[in-house]
């Protein structure tokens, strides 16, 4: 009896990150693919540890891919004192390129886009981070 | 005086016999060996499982996304079964190692499912995650250290705006809410106590809650000593007097219970952090002296009388009658 407890223990972690890990990939690969234009809060502050933390620029994002033309905002991001904040990871060794690409977008030379996969009424999953239409690391090379 | 020389002590003076010398011994022997090697489990474990987290936080694009969460998910199941195989089979410090390592996989993964799936939540989130998925790898685990560090994920949950306004509160305010508070903290504790009592067979996180809060406690009353009692603080003349006697009621109350329950090492423990207290009190007296030449000779010689008097109060309480 006491083993048995134990075993279901151990084995429901596992089981409950495993269902959370297929509930995410089958929203993510379920979800219509939208584009939303991203813009830096601080260029300054891009990027913090791995990952890229923008807003996204609504006013310059086609709202016409969501549903009744109306874009969910309420869908995107996670509130934060400063407005919805969102989050891109990236790997460590590419950290300072990107920071630098990110500086230079302030001059309007390059055009940040962050794709993402979209269920009605559900949080949107972020897939991929575009550069001129373009996967960052193509971008980078 | 080691135990060797002691149990030949007794043997001479006919307490215990040859045989009992032995036993005394051997399971001594075992007993320290145990706690030395659970002791370099732990570590063990901690400094893989903080590799593991920091190899996920690197983000190491080599490998693809799925072939991170499989990998991640097969040196979990892995994880998950040896520290059952080591439960069942009786294994205590390979138990400690793979509890630890498996609690630190949890989080790794989790930080890992954030990465791949660029989530946005924030720390109390993954902490409540992570505390709740990890909990069974701590109630095994018989390490305080281990329990401690869970506990204080827990608590992590409430938010540090919480915290901020606790910790501005002990720092601006020296009023009955801190004596209550302290009172608070000191009652949390005996409550960790007396669940220990009946539940220490099972878990240690009563005992963890226990030395946290007691901990928690001594931080505060040093705390509210040195910001308000000391000269280093300001406003000295208005809370001084009042700072000082919570301090030493404090520690008056730690060493009458350290009398009635017996307790020499909790009795010499607080003696001496007593006597610190009081070299801080007049060392704070003699303001930037300190930073000079002749502050740096004083304050060598002052740690040498220091050290003097701890070792002179020691051999002192150890010659108490209430000890005896």
């Amino acid at each position: 009896m006491k083993t048995k407890i134990l075993a279901i223990s151990f084995a429901l972690p596992f089981i409950c990150l495993l269902l959370w890990t297929l509930e995410l990939t089958w929203q993510r690969s379920h979800g219509t693919e939208v584009i939303v234009s991203v813009m830096g809060y601080d260029p300054r502050d891009l990027l913090s540890g791995h990952y890229i933390q923008y807003q996204i620029d609504w006013n310059r994002t086609d709202c016409s891919q969501f549903p009744g033309g109306n874009c969910p905002k309420e869908h995107f991001c996670k509130e934060a004192r400063w407005g919805r904040q969102c989050r891109f990871y990236i790997p460590e060794k590419h950290a300072r390129e990107l920071d630098d690409l990110f500086r230079k977008r302030n001059n309007d030379t390059m055009k940040f886009e962050v794709a993402y996969s979209y269920q009605r009424g559900q949080s949107a999953i972020a897939k991929q981070l575009l550069i001129n239409g373009k996967d960052w690391r193509e971008s980078l090379q | 005086m080691s135990l060797s020389k002691k149990l030949n002590r007794w043997k001479e003076q006919k307490f215990i016999t040859q045989k009992q010398y032995d036993q005394i011994l051997a399971f001594e022997r075992q007993r320290s060996g145990n706690t030395f090697w659970r002791t370099a489990f732990i570590i063990a474990g901690l400094l893989i499982g903080l590799g593991v987290c920091l190899l996920v936080a690197s983000n190491w694009d080599a490998l693809g996304a799925v072939v991170k969460i499989a990998g991640a998910f097969v040196v979990l199941g892995g994880l998950f079964y040896t520290t059952f195989w080591c439960i069942t089979h009786e294994r205590k410090g390979l138990t400690e190692l793979f509890a630890i390592l498996s609690f630190l996989m949890i989080g790794a993964t989790i930080g890992l499912i954030g990465q791949v799936f660029n989530l946005e939540g924030g720390w109390s989130s993954f902490a409540l995650t992570w505390a709740v998925l990890g909990l069974p790898f701590v109630l095994v685990s018989r390490s305080i250290f281990f329990n401690v560090g869970w506990l204080c994920l827990f608590f992590s949950l409430f938010n540090g705006g919480y915290l901020e306004k606790v910790l501005d509160y002990f720092f601006h305010t020296l009023d009955s809410g801190s004596i209550a508070a302290i009172v608070g903290l000191c009652l949390l504790s005996y409550a960790g106590k007396k669940l220990d009592e009946t539940a220490n067979k099972y878990t240690l996180l009563p005992k963890a809650f226990e030395k946290l809060m007691m901990w928690l406690t001594y931080i505060c009353v040093w705390g509210i000593g040195l910001r308000w009692g000391s000269c280093w603080g300001w406003e000295r003349p208005k809370f001084m007097l009042l700072a000082n006697l919570i301090v030493f009621a404090f520690f008056a109350a730690r060493l009458f219970l350290a009398v009635r329950t017996q307790n020499m090492t909790s009795f010499r423990r607080n003696a001496i952090l007593a006597e610190i207290y009081i070299f801080i009190l007049f060392a704070s007296n003699l303001g930037s002296l300190f930073l000079s030449g002749i502050g740096f000779i004083l304050g060598g010689l002052a740690i040498l009388g220091m050290i003097y008097l701890f070792k002179r109060t020691s051999r002192y309480i150890k010659t108490m009658e209430v000890f005896k």
